[in-house]
This record gives structure tokens, sequence and C-alpha cells, in this order.
């Protein structure tokens, strides 16, 4: 055992040695050839060449390692070592075979081996063979390399794609240019996804580059158009206005493309110009006594620019079914607030110009238009009204108008007699008792008044109507010289402080929760009252401050008011009236047509979702969602998956986003009807029995 | 030699020992302790026998217990050790109680388990209850405890069970009812209940994965929900059950299969238009029913749609009839009389009474069956029974009262009083309609509460159909037998990968399938199809523990009365025996060393 060591790791360290030389003058080349043919004929030569190469590396290393067997080291250690006395073969022989001499020689020889110096006996690193071997690797990548078509700017991202794989069309470069038409004043720009966003109207250019080249390109939309790519040069290209959100794949003739997938293009809709009407407050204003002008304020804003905005009026004169219109429009002119995306518009109508006589309404409206083509977008303001109400006009219109008209006085007075109120407490200090009393009681006839005026809307009692109107600009004077002549009368207790609610036609004339709110503020009004009047007004405030938060929420509660119609029934013949005369008479044959539209292919498609392997005929469903709506995202996300399960039939996750996804969309259709069986052998019989006992009885 | 020579020889040895060595003051004393203690060692290690009555004709059926923790597979059994049974370690023991629930608590008997059933090693196992009952023959009796038989072992139960003692049902939905066959467009309820979840909220997605309706759990736990179906095909809701705290409890999935209507002839008569007959009209114009009406204007003057004679050949074509009363006034006596005629052969008649009732009138519906009395018109609601959640329209009852004392109840108010009838007449049937204003909810929009209002009538209501639909188990679980009834001809079940399965069909119509896999299956017969869904294993265990148990339940009941014939050998508890032995060893071990401390001391 001992001979043998030295000799087997002398054989080992050799071998190692030659089989490396072996595969270090191999794998250069090899790698060389396995890389050009990737550059040139893609990854499906280069696999082929690289396994090939393997496989002839592996054969290589093997078959060497195979010479470098016992006969080849004897002699090799013989023709090198001249201490071996050309008896190498020895060290290899059996022992048992040799002669008492052999084995003599064998054991010195043995012994040598060990001091052995494995450089003398191990082949040098060839390193010109080597170094030559690498040249010619490199010399073949580089010439790949270089016959290789020279790179483009903005592909790099790309570029491997092509190297990887011949058997398919890759999209080599992506360039779409964006023009949005030119009133939105947004620049044009280019994207480099297929999936993208443009404003409405835009013209779109793909700009494409195939690897490798295709002999016709194509984009197919979702709507089954299909708009055929121009070669120019290495690109493709096409242009197109996009008006609605669209789906699209892109088609090539020859070699499959890599991305089948369906692409989005959402448009960025031109929205409808928008209205702020700044004055009048509210839609139905009642004219002021001597008003000769009514003020209109308006601010539109657009997203891309306004272009013309017109007033319409009307003048409704006359009342019940007498009502005559006049109808005219006013241009106007705006000053631009932002550019022209926010435009304010002022008019002031001249009210005697119009005609406007007592008991006639104007109604006047806004219309803006934007700068979109080919068509604007219009909008339409509310209808505002202005009301010259009739003299003895008692009803109910009247009354809301009073409503309207003085709210906001009130409103100011709540408010008033909260800085009253805060100003008495600041000034405690500084006043003899007496006299913090009698301004605190001053303060509380305000609000007595103030209440009694809020009541009249909820048909309370209209104590001190003779405050009415602008008696509170100068309240001060007018309700402390008031107060005194209800303080004393014992019989007007209740008027003073209690609750008279409800006069019921006078209540019904507010929405409820108006009226409710209305109540509250009373109440809450006279307990401030009641607190001002004891001497009380830090005690007072919180009731005043809720007080004048509830009147806010009244003034706020909008309400709307519709301009005046007439009527317009048919003619009636006079001729034949009341004289009995049925001549020309007959059924009137109706003909009810069924509104609802057919579903079935939907339901087929619908029932076919449930099942893996249902054959799904999408052509209803296309239809129908086209008829839902061209464009609209969900629609459009609906036929991308739909388009996705047509190109995999065996996802089954897509067939469950469709379920999830159409759900929503699906119309719900009247109820049908499933009459009850027919009944069984049994249950007829039964049914006879009863009907035998039951003719018995 | 054996356990019990060795044990005997030991035992001997140990106390001739003992006494041998046994000298001293009180002697005599501690040798009969000694002999006690042996006398008393021997019991714990072999304990005596008694013999017991026992039943041979009765057989305990241990049966699996689903806990939904552990998905379908997994049972366990929080039970107390029973003493009856053969001794045995320290397995837990599940639902051995059984036997208290048989008529006499003493009797014992010979128990199995089923697969899955958890029971003590001593207890024989059987693959099924077939082969335990071909193995013992002479039972004729079955208690069954724990989760109940499953669904294969029901038949060769039928007719035994005699005592069930059920294991309490995991939380989940354990009852859960939805409609066989829903019409497209119907407003339907899923009616139910919750175990476990007090207090907690059930919520019911539709397939867009949007919520249409909630209900929180009373102390029951049931509830109900409604949701309107769309378009005929098969449709997945979802259920999601949460506890008080919001904290999931379950998720099971509501399968629908929604179907369209069948296209009725329907033939309305009416002395004046108003505006149920311009909403009914719309709504069954829409819903594909053949609608021929005349509608009453003015004397010698309707407005007229299709054929409205009332000739018997249009009266055998058409499927139900709506009449008014102004309209049934107006009709010759030829022509009533060949609408009862047709009635009761199968016409449906609905009557509507608008306004007075005429003597003659009142008289000929009084024939039918319906006697009218006036009174006040009522307000009715009816939000329970369109699921309008108490957001629907306030309804009037036409002022009458009616006595129609074999007419079953056609439509109910949310207070319970009837509000139409339908009476047998002949094959025919003959309804009464007193609801007064349906219409208002056509003309608040809620088109679907409509239509599913007159849908469900006229369902009751028109000439029978010969088109039975097939009988379904409403739930079905994935390797478990789906029983399909009222089936004629051959029929052929598609799963969800379109394999094919015909099914053998007996001479009841019934047949059996049993699914291998989950999701939507058709069932193909006579042309038609009827989808059905099978869940998989571990869905809804709730819902299958309380199946099994209701179908366990079922069984119980039906015996032949046997009496115990035969006693066997139970022993007695060890522990008695070992505290005697304990109490006596510790007196001994005293003794022994206050003699030994006296004999020290001297």
């Amino acid at each position: 055992m001992s001979r043998a060591d030295p000799l087997q790791s002398v054989a080992r360290a050799l071998r190692r040695r030659r089989t490396t030389i072996a595969l270090l003058g191999a794998a250069p080349i090899l790698l060389a050839l396995v890389f050009a043919a990737a550059r040139l004929a893609g990854a499906s030569a280069a696999i082929p060449i690289a396994l090939v190469g393997i496989l002839c590396c592996a054969g290589l290393a093997i078959s060497v390692h195979r010479r470098t067997d016992a006969a080849w080291l004897a002699r090799r250690l013989d023709a090198r070592v001249p201490a071996m006395e050309d008896s190498a073969t020895l060290l290899s022989a059996d022992a048992g075979a040799l002669s008492p001499l052999q084995r003599l020689q064998r054991a010195r020889l043995a012994g040598r081996i060990a001091q052995l110096d494995i450089d003398r006996v191990r082949d040098p690193w060839p390193l010109p063979p080597l170094l030559a071997g690498l040249g010619l690797a490199l010399a073949i990548a580089l010439g790949a390399w270089l016959h290789h078509p020279a790179e483009v700017p903005g592909m790099s991202e790309t570029r491997d794609r092509p190297a990887r794989a011949a058997s398919i069309t890759a999209l080599d470069r992506i360039g779409i240019a964006i023009q949005p038409p030119a009133y939105t004043g947004v620049a044009a720009h280019e994207v480099s996804a297929l999936d993208f966003e443009a404003p409405e109207g835009s013209r779109v250019d793909w700009r494409l580059r195939f690897v490798p080249q295709p002999r016709a390109a194509a984009l197919v939309f979702h709507d089954g158009r299909r708009l055929a790519l121009d070669p120019d040069g290495t690109q493709w290209h096409v242009g197109t206005p996009i008006t609605t959100s669209l789906l699209y794949r892109i088609e090539v003739e020859g070699v499959a493309p890599a991305d089948a997938s369906l692409h989005r293009v959402d448009v960025i809709p031109d929205r409808a110009p928008e209205i702020r009407v700044i004055h009048p407050e509210r839609t139905l204003s009642l004219l002021e006594a001597g008003q000769k002008h009514w003020n209109l304020e308006f601010e539109a804003s657009d997203d891309y620019g306004l272009a013309a905005a017109g007033l319409a009026l009307t003048l409704a004169q006359g009342s019940g079914e007498s009502v005559a219109f006049k109808d005219r429009s006013i241009a106007l002119d705006g000053e631009p607030v932002d550019g022209q995306r926010r435009v304010r518009y002022q008019v002031a109508l001249d009210l005697d110009e119009l005609g406007l006589g007592e008991g006639d309404d104007l109604v006047v409206k806004l219309a803006v238009r934007d700068t979109r083509k080919p068509e604007a977008n219009v909008t339409r303001s509310a209808s505002f009204i202005l009301r010259w109400p009739a003299e003895a006009s008692a009803d109910s219109a009247g009354l809301e108008g009073v409503l309207q008209r003085t709210l906001p006085a009130y409103f100011r007075s709540q408010r008033q007699i909260i800085i009253d109120s805060e100003a008495l407490l600041a000034e405690r200090d500084s006043q003899s008792a007496e006299r913090f009393l009698d301004r605190a009681d001053a303060i509380g006839v305000d609000q007595k008044i103030l209440r009694l005026r809020y009541g009249q809307f909820l048909g309370e009692e209209s104590e001190g109507e003779q405050h009415a109107g602008g008696a509170h600009e100068d309240h001060g004077d007018a309700a402390v010289g008031e107060a005194p002549a209800g303080f004393g009368q014992a019989g007007d207790v209740l008027a003073e402080f209690g609750h008279v609610h409800d006069i019921a036609e006078a209540a019904t004339l507010l929405d409820p929760e108006t009226k409710e709110t209305l109540r509250s503020a009373l109440g809450e009004m006279w307990q401030a009252e009641l607190h001002l009047r004891q001497g009380d007004p830090d005690l007072a405030l919180p009731f005043e401050h809720r007080a004048l938060e509830l009147i806010k929420e009244v003034q706020q509660s909008t309400r709307i008011y519709l301009a005046r119609v007439g009527l317009e029934l048919p003619q009636v013949d006079e001729s034949r009236r009341l004289s009995g005369d049925r001549s020309g008479l007959s059924d009137r044959i109706g003909a009810l047509v069924r509104t609802a539209p057919d579903e079935q292919g939907l339901a087929d498609f619908w029932a076919a979702l449930a099942s893996e392997g249902g054959e799904l005929d999408a052509v209803a469903v296309r239809h129908w969602l086209d008829r839902r709506g061209d464009g609209q995202p969900e629609t459009l996300t609906v036929l991308a998956a739909i388009d996705r399960l047509q190109r995999d039939s065996a996802c089954s996750d897509c067939r469950a986003q469709i379920r999830k996804l159409l759900w929503p969309l699906l119309p719900t259709p009247a109820t049908g009807v499933a009459p009850h069986a027919v009944p069984d052998v049994a249950g007829r019989s039964y049914l006879e029995a009863v009907q035998a006992t039951g003719g018995a009885r | 030699m054996s356990l019990l020579a060795w044990t005997l020889l030991l035992l001997g040895t140990a106390l001739g020992l003992g006494l041998w060595r046994t000298r001293g003051r009180g002697a005599l004393r501690r040798a009969l302790l000694q002999v006690a203690t042996v006398a008393l060692l021997y019991p714990t290690l072999f304990p005596p026998s008694l013999p017991e009555a026992f039943n041979p004709g009765e057989l305990r059926v241990l049966t699996p217990v689903a806990n939904p923790a552990e998905g379908s597979g997994g049972t366990s059994f929080p039970r107390k050790r029973e003493s009856i049974l053969p001794p045995s370690g320290d397995a837990r023991i599940g639902g051995l109680e059984a036997g208290r629930t048989g008529q006499d608590p003493t009797s014992a008997s010979r128990a199995v388990a089923l697969p899955g059933a958890q029971a003590p090693p001593s207890v024989e196992r059987t693959p099924d209850l077939a082969t335990a009952l071909r193995r013992h023959p002479e039972v004729t009796r079955l208690a069954v405890a724990g989760g109940g038989l499953p669904a294969r072992d029901r038949d060769a139960a039928r007719g035994r069970v005699v005592a069930f003692d059920a294991a309490p049902l995991p939380s989940g939905v354990v009852e859960l009812a939805v409609p066989p066959s829903l019409m497209a467009g119907q407003v339907w309820s899923v009616d139910g209940r919750v175990e476990g979840a007090p207090g907690g909220t059930v919520e019911l997605q539709d397939p867009g994965g949007t919520r249409v309706a909630s209900a929180s759990l009373g102390e029951e736990g049931a509830f109900r929900l409604s949701a309107t179906a769309k378009i005929a095909g098969p449709a997945l809701y979802t259920l999601s059950v949460m506890d008080s705290a919001g904290e999931p409890v379950e998720r099971i999935v509501v399968p629908v299969a929604v179907r369209t209507g069948s296209p009725l002839r329907v033939l309305l008569l009416a002395g004046a238009p108003d505006a149920e007959l311009k909403y009914f009209r719309r709504w069954a114009v829409d819903a594909d029913l053949d609608v021929h009406s005349r509608i009453g204007l003015s004397e010698g003057v309707a407005l007229r749609e299709g054929a409205g004679a009332l000739d018997p050949a249009t009266l055998a074509d058409s499927d139900v009839v709506l009449i008014d009363a102004r309209a049934w006034a107006g009709l010759a006596s030829a022509e009533r009389d060949g609408l009862l005629a047709a009635v009761r052969h199968g016409l449906g008649l609905l009557l509507r009474p608008t306004g007075s009732l005429p003597p003659e009138v009142a008289a000929d519906w009084a024939r039918l069956g319906f006697r009218f009395e006036p009174a006040e018109a009522r307000a009715v609601r009816l939000d329970a029974r369109l699921g309008l959640a108490a957001s629907g329209p306030a309804f009037s009852q036409q002022a009458f009262t009616v006595a129609a004392s074999d007419a079953a109840p056609l439509l109910r108010a949310d207070d319970g009083s009837v509000l139409a009838w339908s009476r047998l007449a002949g094959e025919g049937r003959a309804g009464l309609w007193l609801l007064a204003d349906a219409w208002k909810l056509g003309l608040a929009g809620d088109s679907a509460a409509y239509g599913t209002l007159w849908s469900d009538t006229l369902a009751a209501i028109a000439r029978p159909r010969d088109d039975a639909p097939p009988e379904l188990r409403q739930h079905a679980w994935v390797g478990e037998r789906v029983l399909v009834c009222s089936l004629k001809g051959s029929a052929i079940v598609v799963d969800g990968d379109g394999n094919r399965t015909p099914l053998r069909v007996d001479d009841d119509g019934c047949a059996g399938f049993w699914p291998w896999a989950s999701g939507w299956h058709m069932l193909e017969s006579g042309g038609e199809t009827w989808p059905f869904h099978v869940r998989e294993r571990d869905e809804a265990v709730a819902l299958h523990a309380a199946e099994t148990r209701r179908g366990t339940q079922a069984l119980l009941g039906t015996s032949h009365e046997a009496t115990p014939s035969a006693s066997r050998d139970v022993p007695l508890p060890r522990w008695p025996f070992f505290l005697a032995f304990l109490a006596v060893a510790a007196l001994l071990w005293w003794l022994e060393r206050k003699a030994g401390g006296a004999t020290a001391a001297a």
C-alpha cells in the first residue's frame, strides 16, 4: 500500500494537469462559438451549439483522462526521471508475478518515487497554444459582435430580446406621438408604452420597430377596426385620431408577435364647463321696492378653456292658465380670472327695458360653451327667477318669498345680539348692577322681537308686528321703547315667554326639516331671552350662539323653485262635445312592445362562464357591451378580460374575473314566471278524492 | 406459569416472610393487617367482575364529529370517560353516553366505531355500518352517538335507530335554504341559521363582490337576506358570518341557479283602465308573457291587445285570466259559463274586485268559494314579503273582508293578514286578489319587487305545466351522493371539466350521482339543463355537520322492542381497592414503626 500511494498521487496530479490543459484550450473557443451563434442566429441556434460543445469538451476530457493510464505513466517516468532506471513499469505490475530481483528493484523505485519532484514529470502549462486559443475565441466573438447591426439610441432596454428569440417578432422600439387638439393647449408629447392616456380628439402616431422585420403589421382595435402600419425604413407607423377609449393589439404578418396581449388607450375626456353662480344666491328672488336693475354674477371654469357665454331670459307674464312667455338671449363678455379657464361674468339687467311688470317672473339661465372642437360642450346653469309678487297675492309663493327676503336681515340681528351681549359682559365691572340689568333687558327685548319674527314662519302668534323690516337697524332705541308695553300686561305672559305653535296652514308652508330646525332655533332664542331679561347675559350667550347656528342652517337649506309653465291641453272638438254622438268610435288596438332587449346571448355567455370547459361565444356579449356604451372604462375592462380568456381558454382565473367584472353590468330582466307543475299520479288521485268529497258534501 | 400464578406466588411469599418476621408486642394485630394488605392488593391488580344485563340486539354506533378548526377530516371528542365500557387506558371516549338515552341506563350493549370516530382502541372498528350489521346479525337496534350517521350509512340504519346522542354543532351556518328554482329578475331570499355567533352579523355578497344585504343575528342565530336575481344562469353569491366582535366566523358560497320563465298566455279583462293594469301589462310584456287584454273605456269601446275574446278555443290556449268585477258584470252568461268550464279544465282565474261589488258578481264569486263582506280599506305593508327592508310603500287592501275557508293563502301582508287566496276549482285554480295598489312598487321604480309579486301569484294560479323540474338535494358535497328525483327519461351529469356521467334512473325516476369535483354541474335531462353546485369537502363544515345530524334524527323512532336477554361480566373499577390498600398499608407502616421504636428503646 505504501508503494502504491506515491505512484497514485503522481498519476492523479498528471491526469488533472492534462485534463485541465485540454479544457482550457477548448472552453474559450466553445464560449465564443455559442456567443456568436446567439448573436447571429438567436437562442434557437445557440442552445444546440452549446449542448454539442459541452458534450465535445466532456468527451475530450474523458479521452485525455483515459489515455493517461499506468503504461503511459511508466513511459513518462522512464523518459523524464533517470532515477527510475527504465523500470517504472515494475511499480504498476502485480507484485506476486515478479521475480525476487524485480521485487528488489521495485522496492528501490518505490522509495525514490516518494521523493519525486512532481514538476519533472508533469506537463508544463502550454501558454502559447492556450493564449492562441483564447485569441481565436476573442476574434470569433468580436466578429460576431461587429456583424450585428449597429445600435440605435433609446433601444438599449429591448436589445437583448431579439437575441434570445428569433422565432417571435419582438417590439424593438416603441414611440407613440400624441398630438392633442390645438384648442386644448396641451403640448404634443411622446410616450414609449403601449398603454397610454391621451386627451380626447388627439392624433396618435404609433412608430414601432420590429425584430425581425415582419411582412406586414397592423393595429387591431377591440371594435374590429384595423389600421395597417406603413413601413418607413426600419420603422412602421400609422396615425389616427382618438375620440374614445380603446383596446388594441399589434398584429404582424410572418413570425408570431412576442406581445399579443391587448393594450389600452384611455381618453381623457374634455369635460363640460362648470358654472358657479355668485349672485343671486337663491333661485327665487323677489323684487325689492324700487329695484331697477337685477345684478347677476357668474363664474365659469373649464378644463381647457371657455368660449362664448350667453344669458337666456324668459319673461313669464300672466297667471293661472294664461301665462305668456317672452324669450330673448344676451351674449355675455366675461373677464378672465385664470386665463380662459376661469371667467367671471357680470351683468346688470335693466328691468324696465325688459318690461317686467307686477306679477311677472323673469327667468334667467346662463349657458357657457367651451372651446372643444368640432362640437363645443355646453353647460347651462339652473334657472334663476326674479319675481315681482302680485299685489293681493296671499298664496304660498308670496309667503315663501317673504321668508327668503327677510331671513338675511334677521340673521345679522342674531349676530348683533351676540355682539351686544359680549360687549355688555366686557363692561360688567364698570357698571352699576341696575344699569347692567337694564342693558341686559334691552338685549332681551331684541331677542324677543327676533324670536317673534321667526315664529311667524312657524305659525306662531305675530306679536310685535310693528317691529318688522328695517326696525332692526336702530333696534336699540325702538326695542327699549317697546319693551315695557308688553312687559306690564299680565295677560300677555304666554305671548311673552310661551311658545304658541303651529297655526296649521302657515306651518305647512315649510318643509319638515326646515320647520324643525327653525323650531329649535326659536327654543334657543327663548332661553336666551329668559336669561337676558334676568340680567344673566353670560348664561344667555350659549343659547344665542346655538340659535345663530340653527338659523344659518335654515338659510343654507336649499330649495328649488320652478319657473311657471303654461297649460297645454289638446283641442276639444266643440262640435261633438256633449252631443252623445258616438259615431266613429272604435276599440283602440294597443300594441305594447317589449322594451327589454333580448338577453339570450348574454345569458348563454354567463352560463358558459360557470363551467371550465364551457364554449364561449363572445359575439353576443361584445354586441351587448357595445350597445351599452362604447369606450366606458368598465366595458373595456370586461372586453380585455374576455379577450384574455379567449386567447388562453385554460385560464380559470380569467373566468372568475370576468364573472366578477360582468356581474355589475348585467341587466335585471323583468321577472319571469314558472307555473306550478302538473300533480303526479299520487297528487292527482288525492285531488280527485278531495273534489269528490267536496262535491258530496 | 401465568401472570396470575406468579402474582399469587409473589404475594404469598411476601406475606409468609412478613408473618415470619412479625414479632413482639401487637404481633397478631400486625399480622392480620398484613393479610388484609395482601387481600386488598390482589383486587387492585385484578379487579373482580360483576355480571351485567346485556342487550345483544342493540349496537352502539360511534360516529365522527366535525370540527371546523381542523377542516372536515378532523374529529375531536371533549367527552368524559364512561365506566360501562371495558377498561381501557386513558383514551378519551366519544359520545358513549348514548346508552343513557336508550330506555334502560343500566343495560349495556356492544359498540362499534365508524371511520373517523375517535374511540378507545377496545371499541370495534368498522368501515361502514352495513359491515357492522353483517358482523352482528343479531342487532336490531342502533344507538348512535357523535355527529351522526354519514349519508352512506343511513340506508343501512333505516328502521333501527332508537337513540341519537348528538354532539354539539360547530360554529357557522347550520341551516341554509335557497329557493330551488329562481326566475330571472326575481327577488329571492336566503333563510338560514348560524350556530355559535349570537349578536353577530351576516352579509350576502353578489357575484361581483358587492354587499347586497346584511342582517344582525339574534340569540337564535336565524337570518333572512334578500337579493335580486339577474339574468338566467348559475351565480355564486357569498354569505359571510361575523361574530359580535366583527371577526369573520365563516364564509360560504350560496349557489343559485336562475332560469328564464315560461311564456304564459295571459288574458286580461278589465272594466276600466287603472294604474295596476298599466304596470302589470308593462311587466308582463317585458317578462315575455303573451298578453291579451280587453280593457273597457266606454260602452262598446275598449283598449284591446291581441285576442280578447272569451271563446272556448282562446280559453283553452290561455294559461291565466285576470278579470275585475266590472268586466265580470259585463260578461254574457255564456261567456261566464265558458270561463268557469275552462277553469275546471285547468285554466287559472284571478278575480280582482275593484271598488264596490255588484250583488250578482258577489253571488257568482261566492259560488267560486269567496264570500265577500264590505269592510274598511286597510293599509298593509309587504316589506318582509318583498325583502324591502322597511322601505317599501304602504299598500292598501280593498274594502272587503273575504271568507274563503277552503282557499289557500297566496299572499300575506307583514301583519299576517291574507291579501290573496287561491282555491282549487276542478283541475284549475281560482284566485282572489285584494291588494289594491301593487302598482306603487312599479311607480317607485322597484320593478323587481313588482314583478316578483305578480310572478309568484301567476305561478300559483296559472294552468299547470307538465315540465316539473327534477328534485335535487339542496346542498351537495364532493364524495357524497347527490340524489336526483322526478327525472323523466335518461339523464346525464356534466361536470365543470366537461366530463359526462350518464345516470341510472330507477323506476321511481330517481338516480344517484357521486360528484368527485367541486363547482357547477349540469344535469341534462329531457332536453333541458339544470345546474347544481357541489361544494368542496372542507367547505361549509357546520352546514354539513347539521345536515348529517338532521339526517340521523330523521331516522330515529322506529324499532322492534327488544328486552335484554343476556348478561356479561363487567370489571369493577380499581381505585376503591387501591385506596383501601393504601390506607391499610399506611396503618401497618405506622404500627411497625412504633413497634420498631419500642424494640430499639427496649
